[in-house]
């Protein structure tokens, strides 16, 4: 980075060229951001003098030890399930490029492009013994009736395949475009230098697609504690309540709009975004993330994968 | 179908036959799997492309995965098209037109200013960085009231320029093209342009844009798949009926039927399973067309080049 | 709107003009889709007098859309059409978008509704308009009562008796299911079970162990373990394939949309035609008839209508013309409002099609009629989501355990907590 140049009136330009976005992020994202943190001690049903003892109201709110409880459960599971399987996925992908697979990836966003309340009808159906297309596997493995499913302790495991199944396409994609723009002259040094398919996988392309890895990990983090979306389906499914205020946003929703208690819903909200910020600034400064993107010669890069294996050696 | 590795892994014919056959077993084995993931995610569709075919009391009688009669799709259609005198036609094409704004005005200010952070020298680029994460990570909820004051006080309350507005603001967009100019454009490119007399103004025309179809061709894709389907936002904020995009025009009519809501079930409109399945075909095919279209710039063009030369 | 919007434009001086279009009322009504044709034929009969400006929302947007509109203090619609218990969250004085009715139309009017209006008599007075009522009757398959012998059970005991003969004598066949609200409106309310009794505004009783409902858990425990009570919802994929669509759907109490809406549909319990009766509600010792109800939507007005005279009309037209009653075209080719009307001379001309319908073994009107004066007083409206906790609470319960009274126990917990959340005092009597 050229930094310490004095300010020139060429920058106007550069200013001019990224008005447009700063305009849309400061009125549809810091400002209403502000507006929200400002929110939190206004006066509500809840809080009726007003002030931050609302985020006392918050802890006290008997459905948030619950949500805390059903969210960090799912993302226990869904976390470490999509990283995985999103990285192994495309890696296999990547091994090689046959037109095929063009195909395979084409399958993979189809599940994306259901949404709302026909995804309602999609998972219900999916999930309901009698009208469901996997109904032979669900039979053999036992399952007959709706409500073995069908029930609060079950949610989690719910929540996380539909979750699971709705995002992984999109971020195996995502990954899978991160894998293909390794330089193919890295490659074939590798294979020159005898690593088989497995070893290019695991000590050549992972370590060279961290970053993405590490990028996607923390948007899944977000993304998971924020659930919402695939709980709120359920519950506005055939059976009608069974996932009520299950997560911490529906809860934020639930306090907004049933209750009017605007104030607890942002404190609530903006509670959620610390965690997740947190990852998300030691991403930035602890990694080498940011600084990293500069370009570096194909030769380079292979050296420093060589030092990285002949390290673990 | 048969599968030629040769072309990809020339480093096998240097290894012994042993060797070789394992790693065809394993291939197999992989290959295997990718197709069973595919077939596993497309059984849903599946399930859906074929349920307006059925009645509503075939689709818990007959085979899930069976076709009963093309007539289904008409029928299912009819009742889909007469509801209202047809205000679907208006869902769609508002839905259309409301996303082809939106990405365009999402895909453009991202990239101009993916651009400007990593090609000027003014110094925020840590700054927009954060500020870019943080809006990645807002809980939509906590946006929600303040986004609706503001265009309350603006007056686009119901006016499609507010669901518009909120939904170009594309902040992944935005960290996409600063890692893609970033990393297939080396400065030396624009310190050369900039001594030949180039303004700023023009690295970007000149040099930076002839350069971004790929990066466009992602920004494009992944503003259109992100609002095609939202939900949220357009509820919110729009009131009237002829505003409202495909998902909540589609929720405000689904969400009143026995089949998703049997509780409150007596009704005579005739919309049912088929109907909301057809309904479900109609807002996923624009995602896949979309899909299609952009499918070879993306794989190339996808984070191009960061790990590349 | 527009003219208003112009004339603010245009700044004051240039209103005078326009005054004499701005005269005409105009008011904004949201509805459901099954509404929705009713809607559309009062705003052509009402063209020139009033501009009607119809929109269509899913049941229950209002009480969500409604903080919206406080905080910036405008675009509340003048009329809704929402579930039942919107009018408690409307008429809480911190949303306050429920107006107060009585005056607005002459007593007389409110009087015709009989006890068809009374979920919306709040502290003594109106402030909503029942649209339909979901008053529970007692459905049975009458040749298949006759084939198997049994008399139709004017008590629970002898409902209870058939119950226990029926899981000997003919396994397999049914007596309806438990789950969603149907333990509720079928059993709990018609025992006057305390489980959502609005005192006040501010006290509820919720009592799961007062003995009106411990009564019906001892009393249903045998048919719930010999499975001729089902523990899932009335409407499971499952149980309208393994049991209704099997035939083995014997009686079960039901609201009055039953018949139309369940009984009947091809893709529902699909029973013939030419078999299906009603009768009044078997008793519980020592009470009336009582029904629960299940459904029923409501209209509410907003404190900040300019029309509400106007606004009060529509729902009116709605529960009272038979323009909309039997006349209006609906989407599937029907005609006519879908359920039972609240307002006594609407439905006096709504029963007069449905009495004649072949489908029917028998007239099911009188029965119908009977329970609309019943339904139990006891339950009111509430500000948190009573009918959903069944989903949230009961119905994991009774599936698992098969136990009547941990599942009644375990809605009481989980709406006691519910009810405090939002600011009511529980109490048990």
């Amino acid at each position: 980075m050229r930094q310490g140049r004095r300010y020139k009136p060429k920058n106007l330009l550069m200013i001019l060229m990224l008005s447009p976005y700063l305009l849309l992020l400061f009125f549809f994202g810091i400002l209403p951001l502000i507006m929200a943190v400002f929110n939190v001690p206004s006066k509500s049903p809840s809080n009726p003098n007003g002030g931050w003892g609302v985020i006392k109201i918050v802890f006290k709110d008997f459905r948030l030890l619950p949500a805390a409880e059903h969210v960090l459960g799912f993302m226990a599971l869904f976390v470490p399930l999509m990283i995985i399987f999103v990285v192994a996925m495309s890696l296999m992908l990547d091994m090689n490029t046959a037109p095929w697979k063009k195909y395979v990836r084409l399958a993979y966003i189809v599940p994306a492009c259901v949404s709302g309340s026909v995804a309602v009808l999609l998972w219900y159906a999916l999930l309901e013994p009698t009208l469901s297309p996997f109904k032979g596997i669900m039979h053999w493995m036992g399952i007959t009736q709706a409500t073995q499913i069908w029930k609060t302790s079950n949610l989690t495991f719910i929540l996380v395949f539909m979750a699971f199944f709705s995002l992984a396409g999109q971020w195996i994609l995502i990954q899978f475009g991160s894998l293909q723009s390794i330089s193919t002259e890295i490659l074939e040094a590798a294979r020159v230098d005898g690593c088989n398919q497995f070893q290019l996988a695991t000590k050549i392309k992972l370590p060279l697609i961290r970053k993405y890895v590490i990028y996607m990990g923390v948007l899944v983090f977000a993304g998971g504690l924020q659930i919402f979306v695939e709980p709120q389906l359920l519950n506005s499914s055939v059976y009608h309540g069974i996932a009520q205020q299950w997560s911490f946003d529906q809860l934020s929703y639930s306090l907004a709009f049933d209750n009017g208690n605007f104030g607890e819903a942002s404190a609530l909200s903006l509670m959620l975004l610390i965690p997740s910020l947190i990852g998300a600034l030691l991403v930035i400064f602890k990694t080498d993330m940011f600084e990293d993107v500069t370009l570096k010669s194909p030769k380079k890069m292979h050296k420093e994968a060589l030092k990285r294996e002949a390290a673990k050696a | 179908m048969s599968i030629d590795f040769k072309e990809t892994t020339p480093a096998t014919t240097e290894t012994p036959r042993k060797k070789k056959r394992k790693i065809k077993i394993g291939h197999l084995v992989i290959n295997f799997w990718l197709i069973f993931w595919a077939v596993l995610s497309v059984i849903p569709m599946l399930w859906l492309v074929l349920t307006p075919s059925k009645t509503d009391r075939e689709v818990s009688y007959k085979n899930p995965l069976s076709f009963a009669s093309f007539h289904g799709y008409v029928r299912a259609w009819k009742n889909l098209q007469d509801f209202n005198s047809g205000v679907l036609a208006r869902w769609v094409l508002n839905s259309i037109t409301y996303n082809l704004a939106i990405v365009l005005i999402a895909s453009v200010t991202a990239s101009l200013a993916g651009f400007v952070i990593s090609a000027s020298r003014i110094r925020f680029k840590k700054a927009f960085l954060i500020s870019t994460l943080i809006m990645m990570l807002v809980p939509p909820v906590a946006l929600v009231i303040p986004l609706f004051i503001e265009m309350n006080k603006a007056n686009l309350v119901d006016n499609p320029m507010s669901v518009v507005l909120i939904s170009s603001l594309y902040p992944f967009g935005a960290f996409l093209a600063y890692i893609y100019y970033s990393s297939t454009i080396p400065p030396e490119l624009y310190e050369s342009a900039r001594l030949d007399g180039c303004s700023d103004f023009r690295l970007y025309t000149k040099i930076a844009f002839p350069l971004s179809y790929p990066l466009l061709a992602l920004l494009a894709f992944f503003a259109f798949v992100g609002n095609w389907g939202n939900y949220f936002m357009p509820y919110i904020m729009l009131q009237s009926p002829t505003n409202y995009t495909l998902p909540v025009g589609l929720g405000a009519l689904f969400f009143s039927t026995p089949a998703i809501n049997p509780g409150n079930g007596a009704t005579s409109v005739p919309i049912l399973k088929p109907e909301i399945a057809l309904a479900g075909i109609l807002v996923a095919v624009p995602v896949m067309i979309v899909f299609l279209i952009s499918q070879k710039r993306l794989i190339r063009g996808m984070l191009a080049g960061s790990i590349k030369e | 709107m527009l003219v208003v919007a112009t004339a603010a434009l245009l700044g004051a001086s240039l209103v005078t003009p326009v005054a004499t279009q701005a005269a005409i009322p105009s008011i904004t009504i949201w509805v459901d889709s099954p509404r929705l044709p009713g809607a559309q034929l009062y705003a052509q009969i009402m063209k020139g007098k009033v501009n009607v400006n119809v929109q269509l929302h899913a049941q229950g947007d209002l009480v969500a859309k409604v903080q919206l509109f406080n905080t910036v203090k405008k675009g509340w619609p003048d009329v809704v059409f929402g579930p039942p218990n919107d009018v408690a969250f409307l008429k809480n004085p911190l949303v306050n978008d429920a107006l107060q009715l009585d005056a607005l139309q002459p007593a007389s009017v409110w009087k015709a509704f009989g006890a068809g209006n009374n979920w919306c008599l709040l502290n003594g007075h109106y402030y909503c308009v029942k649209n339909d009522l979901a008053q529970t009757v007692l459905w049975y398959n009458k040749s298949m009562m006759t084939q198997f012998g049994y008399k139709v059970p004017t008590t629970m005991a002898e409902f209870v008796a058939i119950g226990v003969d029926l899981a000997k004598n003919h396994p397999g066949y049914s007596l309806g299911s438990l789950g969603d609200q149907a333990a509720y409106s079928s059993f709990l309310e018609p025992s006057q079970c305390p489980l959502n009794v609005a005192k006040s505004d501010t006290v509820v009783v919720i009592n799961s162990k007062s003995p009106n409902c411990t009564r019906v858990a001892t009393a249903l425990q045998p048919l719930i373990d010999s499975g001729v009570l089902d523990v899932r919802t009335p409407f499971d994929a499952g149980y309208i394939k393994d049991v209704a669509q099997a035939g083995k759907w014997l009686m079960a109490i039901g609201p009055s949309w039953w018949g139309q809406f369940v009984l009947r549909p091809a893709s529902s319990y699909n029973v013939p035609a030419g078999v299906i009766a009603t009768a009044p509600m078997p008793t519980w010792p020592g009470a009336k008839a009582y029904s629960g109800e299940y459904g029923g939507g409501i209209y509410t007005i907003s404190t900040h209508t300019k029309y509400p005279k106007e606004a009060l009309a529509f729902a009116m037209f709605m529960v009272g013309d038979a323009r909309n009653l039997v006349s209006v075209k609906n989407p599937d080719g029907s005609h006519g409002a879908p359920t039972y009307p609240a307002y006594g001379p609407g439905n006096k001309i709504w029963v007069q099609a449905v009495a004649k319908d072949p489908y029917y073994a028998q007239s099911i009107v009188p029965a119908l009629d009977t329970q609309a004066q019943l339904i139990w007083p006891g339950t009111k409206p509430v500000r948190y989501d009573a009918n959903g906790a069944w989903g949230a609470s009961f119905d994991t319960v009774i599936a698992q355990t098969k136990d009547m009274q941990k599942a009644i126990d375990a809605y009481a917990t989980y709406t006691s907590n519910a009810a405090t959340q939002v600011g009511y005092a529980v109490v048990s009597k």
